[in-house]
């Protein structure tokens, strides 16, 4: 906690440095980052707050994790069997349709 | 190419058995992507019912600038909307305590990752898949469908923004938090079993 206190101390003090960026902006930046849309200046402030703050790094890491897993557990998901109830609720539904 | 054409001419036809046809062939893979976004069965049966009874009233309109499964995935993909624009319940749950945390200092409070394990390890421990899946299904169903639209099927920012009536840059704030939410949720499914 202690060394938590202190990293977030000398964070507040490099944001007063040139091309700093908090982890707040960070954030506000990370959606146009992924989707290739950070102008070229940004793309740079992006990156240097990247190397330097390993939380961030971390979270980008499991955010893309999350993005990943989630993709793959959809992908792996079996077919679910067609009840013969819906099948023949659909074809109960069309002929209603016909007659209409 | 020509068995497609074959289908629909079946089916415009009228043609006995034409439309079972395609219950049987595409209905699995309807009902599937149906229950990933809506997030429960008895819904998802009702949207494919729905997507098949659009599919019967328009199949004439069918053009082929699309293959035929991708035109009823696009049905499929609106009558899942109205339901969820219809249902609404779970559209008021707040996504505010899963976004990310800053102290004040604006520094990241982020949980200590000894490493970051791949996706395909995650998998294949016990149980992660459910998790994940779990996980999906727990978000508002607003921030889910944007995350399952862009993420999953693969639609852009442009095409999602148009079936939400909201403008692209909505779309990108509401993608950022459903997977910056989904992130916090999994968290401990993914830190489990990793050295401290």
């Amino acid at each position: 906690m202690i060394i938590r206190r202190q990293k977030s101390q000398i964070e507040k003090w490099l944001l007063k440095m040139p091309l700093m960026i908090s982890c707040r902006d960070f954030e506000d930046f990370i959606i146009q980052y992924l989707e290739d849309e950070l102008p070229w200046n940004k793309r740079v402030i992006f990156k240097v707050h990247l190397k330097a703050c390993k939380e961030c790094r971390d979270y980008l890491d499991a955010y893309r994790l999350s993005m990943a897993a989630t993709k793959e557990a959809l992908a792996q998901e079996e077919l679910p069997v067609v009840p013969e109830d819906l099948v023949k609720a659909i074809l109960a539904a069309t002929r209603n349709d016909e007659n209409d | 190419m020509d068995d497609q054409i074959n289908i629909v001419a079946d089916l415009i036809a009228g043609k006995k058995g034409a439309f079972e046809g395609i219950i049987r062939q595409y209905g699995a893979r309807l009902l599937l992507k149906a229950t990933q976004m809506l997030g429960n069965t008895p819904d998802a049966e009702e949207c494919v019912q729905e997507c098949y009874l659009q599919v019967h009233r328009n199949i004439s309109s069918f053009r082929g600038e699309a293959n035929l499964y991708s035109w009823m995935y696009r049905i499929l993909v609106n009558a899942c909307l109205k339901k969820m624009k219809a249902r609404a319940v779970n559209n008021s749950t707040s996504i505010e305590s899963l976004l990310p945390d800053f102290d004040d200092n604006n520094c990241r409070i982020e949980p200590n990752w000894p490493s970051v394990p791949s996706a395909e390890e995650i998998l294949r421990r016990n149980h992660t898949k459910r998790q994940v899946l779990a996980a999906i299904h727990s978000l508002p169903d607003s921030y889910r469908d944007i995350l399952y639209l862009r993420d999953i099927e693969g639609y852009n920012t442009a095409e999602v923004a148009q079936m939400f009536s909201l403008t692209g840059g909505a779309i990108k704030v509401r993608l950022h938090r459903a997977r910056s939410a989904l992130k916090k949720i999994l968290e401990p499914v993914f830190l489990e079993g990793l050295e401290q």
